[in-house]
């Protein structure tokens, strides 16, 4: 499907727990993206902040799209305090998205490291869409239970959730990647899908390759075209052509993990 | 209508609004964005003779008005460039023009000349911001004798018209652009990215792995403007202005100031649409002001 610029507006901005958003957007163009595709919206028409913000989708709904976005500096600030009916500039949908599993995997296990959640949300959806005979696991990391409370209202009922936290106030004390130890979620052999730290998916990378298992990761890099040009969102890899950057934006943001962690 | 094409030696521009160097890929990058024969022409990422890996990440970081960037001049090389993506500009009704840039005077002259017998090219353009490793690394463009030199040899090389892109980290830009032409250039671009560099308190350490990178966008407009100024009242051969245009208001500033046509970099990130934006707030500011050619606004600075 291919990428367009267009002016979406804002049905509805809500604050959850104290610095996590959810915003709801009436998008036309982007109601056939796919899981893992994200998109660049301008936060406001002046020069500060200049580029755009990449963000995943966390839902492509019949109307539109949802982000799931974390306060984190001028930009994510602005958009908490965007009120219905805001026109957004926004390009979308960008990037590959997650490659779904064949019809008939009878397990996906995804894990996600904090916001890293919102587009394994998207992808959770739609595998209950989808794929009704997959087993969807879903692995949350959160450094305490308030980020965590933050996050859990978003994540479909469908999923069987597992959480770790830094403090152990929820879940299980320690990483999330912890929590892959449990000799449960590798049965059935499950495909894994992850987005959060890197040195998380470092370890799910790893985990992956011990168990001989699929493993797609999500990554994000700082971004200022969105669409291949510039190459400023490069990481190393391991190509099919040997060593090479690939572009986040363009190539990804979804890798087979053998790539970004032989 | 008021005419607003532009003519640089044999290089015809429909409207005087040019994609900037490293910010519109190979041209098609921006497909379904960026519609074909919106710009005047277009200007290809820096190639050099062999692809370059470029530098380690983080790569970009946003500034006040701007952003850094380090993306150390990635590149697929002069083959690759050749036999994958010349196709596909062949194809655009959009005039290509090629950056290049090497590191020794031998790697520009074995470029301009390879480039040269290259179907589908209307101009070359030579990126003299690269250190040169023979004279310890200093920058061919900040010394007015290496700028003359490497542009003579390039000059021999080609019979495309050549564009010299000079860089503003240089302590008089316009005697570099009077040597670079009296050397023989066709035309000269300015201005390339200024040196900065961002550090995090926090942790002390520089947010670009390369520690210092090129700062573009608003943020260095003025100082564009008032470089293409001097330059302009230096030279003769057409000046083609950039740094930091994000409308047609920015983009007349340079003409005002004498260039002949505006490249969009940074821009272009900002707002894909930016080229239809500026051709035609060009052409509603010379309705409004009774100008029909271009030629009546280019360097009608009142003081
Ligand atoms: C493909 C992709 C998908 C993303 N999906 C989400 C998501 O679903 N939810 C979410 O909350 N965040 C997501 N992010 C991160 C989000 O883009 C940043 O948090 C946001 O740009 C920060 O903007 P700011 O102005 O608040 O922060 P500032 O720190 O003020 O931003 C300064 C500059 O750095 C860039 N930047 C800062 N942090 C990041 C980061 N982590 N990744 C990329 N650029 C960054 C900004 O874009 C901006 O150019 C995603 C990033 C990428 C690359
Ligand atoms: C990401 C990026 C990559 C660039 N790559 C090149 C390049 O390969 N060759 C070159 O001559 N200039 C390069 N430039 C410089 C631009 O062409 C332009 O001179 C500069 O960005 C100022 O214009 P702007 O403010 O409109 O971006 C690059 C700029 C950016 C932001
Ligand atoms: S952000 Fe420009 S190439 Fe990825």
């Amino acid at each position: 499907m291919t990428t367009h610029h267009g002016i979406a507006r804002i049905v509805t901005t809500a604050l959850s727990g104290t610095d996590t958003v959810h915003l709801v957007l009436e998008a036309p163009w982007l109601l056939q993206a796919r899981p893992g595709q994200f998109v660049m919206l301008r936060v406001g028409d002046g020069t500060a902040p200049l580029l755009r913000r990449p963000f995943s989708l966390c839902a492509v709904t019949h109307s539109g799209i949802e982000l799931l976005v974390k306060i984190r500096g001028n930009g994510t600030e602005r958009m908490a305090r965007w009120p219905a009916g805001h026109a957004v500039d926004i390009i979308g949908p960008l990037g590959n998205g997650f490659q779904p599993p064949p019809a008939g995997t009878a397990s996906a296990v995804l894990v996600a490291g904090g916001i890293g959640l919102a587009p394994l949300v998207c992808l959770a959806r739609w595998l209950r869409d989808n794929r009704p005979e997959c087993a969807v696991r879903m692995l949350l990391g959160a450094r305490t239970g308030t980020d965590c409370d933050a996050l859990i209202p978003f994540i479909p009922p469908s999923c069987a959730l597992q959480i770790a936290t830094d403090d152990g106030s929820r879940g299980t004390r320690g990483l999330v990647t912890d929590l892959l130890e449990d000799a449960a979620v590798l049965r059935p052999a499950p495909v894994f899908y992850g987005c959060g730290p890197m040195p998380m998916l470092q370890a799910l990378a790893n985990c992956a390759r011990r168990a001989g298992l699929p493993c797609f990761v999500s990554l994000e890099a700082h971004m200022a075209c969105g669409v291949g040009a510039c190459l400023g969102c490069t990481v190393p890899a391991i190509t099919p052509r040997g060593p090479a950057q690939v572009r986040v934006c363009a190539d990804g943001p979804v890798f087979d993990s053998r790539l970004i962690f032989p | 209508m008021p005419d607003i094409s532009v003519q640089i030696a044999s290089l015809h521009l429909k409207n005087p609004v040019i994609a900037a160097s490293g910010t519109f890929g190979y041209g098609q990058e921006y497909a379904g964005l960026v519609e074909d024969g919106v710009f005047g022409a277009l200007v290809t990422k820096g190639i050099s003779l062999l692809p370059a890996p470029g530098n380690p990440g983080p790569r970009i970081v946003e500034t006040p008005s701007g952003m850094l960037n380090a993306i150390g001049l990635q590149n697929i090389g002069l083959e690759a460039f050749v036999s994958e993506k010349m196709p596909l500009l062949r194809a655009c009704m959009t005039p290509v023009i090629v950056n290049f840039y090497g590191t020794t005077a031998e790697q520009y002259v074995e470029l301009a000349e390879r480039l040269s017998d290259v179907e589908g090219i209307a101009a070359l353009e030579a990126n003299i911001s690269c250190p040169n490793i023979k004279q310890g690394g200093v920058s061919f463009g900040t010394d007015e004798r290496m700028a003359a030199g490497i542009t003579e040899r390039i000059r021999a090389a080609t019979r495309l018209p050549l564009i010299v892109k000079l860089t503003p980290n240089a302590a008089d830009i316009a005697r570099i652009a009077r040597s670079v032409e009296q050397a023989g250039a066709d035309a000269l671009s300015l201005i390339n990215t200024l040196t900065g560099m961002v550090i995090d308190p926090e942790t002390r350490r520089p947010l670009l792995a390369n520690i210092t990178g090129g700062l573009s966008g608003p943020a260095i407009r003025p100082i564009a403007v008032r470089m293409v100024w001097q330059v302009c009242r230096a030279v003769r051969i057409p000046v083609i202005g950039l740094g930091g245009i994000m409308s047609a208001g920015d983009a007349l500033q340079f003409l005002i100031a004498g260039a002949c046509a505006v490249q969009i970099g940074t821009g272009l990130f900002v707002d894909p649409a930016i080229a239809g934006r500026v051709a035609a707030g060009i052409r509603q500011y010379m309705e409004a002001h009774g100008f029909e050619r271009l030629d009546q606004i280019v360097g009608s600075l009142i003081v």
